[in-house]
């Protein structure tokens, strides 16, 4: 039983999941060539490690941890500022790279995507696994760092072969063979089961994917709900999820949150970060032509604790100089001046599609008309000359100081190297080699 | 993209302060300018290529030609200079 194979097709349909190896880690090894070879790690303005390179995950440096702690297990490593920028350069890099293969591609995160290779082996004059390599082979020496890539029938079982070797591994999974790779995976590896459901799963007897897979179907049904049935189903070698080619343009929530270092209890400096947020989310919500209804407002001390609030709007609103009116009461009712607070965040709630509609009795169109068009303008005004060229006064002593001072104040390398003709806030698109080239 | 900051180049026209555009991912031929990994460092050479030795050719007389110890690792290969006034 344990020796027979789930399906007996091995490609109904081929899928792979590609996946950055420590990719924003990556990003900088590649663009540098002081740090090859070497441990380093992002996320120094947080104050925790976004991304390790392999060296510095080989020295047990994990995600999440903080920069004292970093200094302990690994004090040669180099601790970097985020790049935002550069990592979504070379993220839009990988997905155009995957899509000259194919273009049933899905941009699944910043360093990964599945894409539909069905179908290709006769247009490309390759098999499966050879695109597969093909494409690994491109990512690698185009963007200059690994990736690691599994092959499949399915999504599900795509993803389990990406994670198989890394860093740069190539899996190939044909339905044939599922059974191998599930005999020794803990279920909670497998994508879409999370902690609850390893749980549950473990009390029913079930330890191994393997063991999940092999269930019936009736068996499944009555004791799962309808995704895990999809996953048993896909795990058994069965296509079940689309691969999702259209670009997220819809949003249930949006969430803007940002830390500051020192903590500081000064009311209108906190309060100037929380209006900078709210900027921000309105920014993203007209981006999307959404609107919110209600906000949750928080602040975090400097010893993580929360305080939040949630505001109830009169109506739909996008416009921050709005919402920062109506929560500035709210604000004040969990503001305590004896804390030091080293974040404050947002949600925006109850998103809908911002639409003016017809003049009523209550709603002043003519007012919302007037300020959709001023708000046009401000996104105007900061697409040419970058974002918060123009902001609110409530936000005033945010922009005043860096976000963090001190050490973790230090700013990404590509924003202290301009080149002639680019400011502080606008950069030419394209990725930068760094040190000095002589 | 890469700035250059020295004036190895300088009788190929690359002057200190140029723009280097770039394309990684190709194989290099006899006579490119490339970027390579020297000394963990970036450095912009000719790629020049005789028999089975490869080494790398400043143009500039200052300079004497780097025969590399062991691999040669090439980073790019330079398709354009940008210079701004």
């Amino acid at each position: 039983m344990q020796q027979e194979p789930l399906t007996l097709f091995s490609f109904p349909r081929a899928i792979i999941h590609v996946d950055g190896d420590a990719f924003f880690a990556s990003c900088e090894q590649s663009r540098n060539p002081k740090f090859q070879g070497k441990p380093v790690i992002t996320g120094k303005e947080r104050g925790i490690a976004a991304s390790m390179s392999y060296e510095a995950k080989a020295m047990g440096v994990k995600r999440g941890m903080r920069i004292s702690e970093i200094k302990k297990v690994c004090p040669n490593c180099i601790l970097l500022p985020s790049d935002y920028e550069t990592y979504s350069l070379l993220s839009k890099r990988l997905f155009s790279i995957v899509r000259r293969f194919t273009p049933e591609v899905e941009e699944y995160g910043i360093d990964e995507c599945f894409a539909d290779l069905t179908g290709l082996r006769r247009p490309l004059n390759m098999s499966y696994e050879k695109i597969a390599e093909t494409i690994k082979k491109t990512l690698d020496s185009e963007l200059g760092f690994t990736f690691s890539v599994g092959l499949a029938p399915n999504k599900v079982i795509a993803k389990i072969a990406s994670k198989w070797k890394k860093p740069s591994g190539l899996t190939v999974i044909p339905g044939r063979n599922i059974h191998l790779f599930l005999e020794n995976l803990p279920v909670n590896k497998v994508w879409g089961i999370g902690p609850q459901t390893t749980a549950y799963l473990n009390k029913l007897g079930i330890k191994t994917a393997l063991e999940f897979a092999r269930k019936t179907e009736e068996w499944v049904k009555k004791h799962l709900t309808k995704p895990f049935y999809e996953i048993w189903q896909e795990l058994n070698g069965n296509p079940v999820y689309k691969i999702q080619t259209q670009e997220k343009n819809n949003y249930q929530t949006i969430q803007k949150v940002k830390t500051f270092t020192p903590p500081s209890n000064n009311r209108n400096f906190v309060f100037a970060q929380l209006s900078k947020n709210i900027e921000n989310a309105c920014i993203k919500a007209r981006r999307y032509k959404l609107a919110a209804k209600s906000i949750i407002i928080f602040l975090r001390t400097h010893n993580f604790l929360d305080y939040g609030i949630e505001v109830r709007f009169s109506d739909l609103t996008h416009f921050p100089n709005e919402i920062v009116k109506t929560i500035e009461p709210a604000f004040d009712q969990i503001f305590n001046n004896k804390l030091r607070y080293r974040s404050t965040g947002v949600v925006l709630l109850k998103l809908e599609e911002f639409k003016i509609e017809q003049p009523d009795l209550f709603r002043n169109t003519l007012r919302i008309e007037k300020m959709e068009e001023l708000f046009k303008a401000v996104d105007s005004v900061n697409k040419k000359y970058g974002k918060h060229a123009i902001f609110l006064g409530s936000s005033f002593w945010a922009h005043k100081f860096s976000q963090h001072l001190g050490e973790r104040g230090d700013i990404p390398q590509r924003k202290i190297e301009l080149l002639k003709g680019e400011t502080a806030r606008k950069r030419l698109g394209i990725p930068r080699f760094m040190g000095s080239v002589t | 993209m890469l700035k250059v900051s020295g004036d190895s180049m300088i009788d190929a026209g690359i002057m200190p302060g140029d723009i280097a555009l770039v394309e990684r991912g190709t194989n290099a031929r006899n006579g490119d300018i490339v970027i390579a990994k020297v000394d963990e460092e970036w450095t912009i050479k000719y790629f020049r290529k005789k028999g089975s030795k490869v080494f790398l050719e400043p143009a500039n007389k200052k300079y004497k030609p780097i025969f590399p110890e062991q691999d040669l690792e090439i980073a790019a290969i330079v398709k354009a200079i940008i210079r701004k006034y």
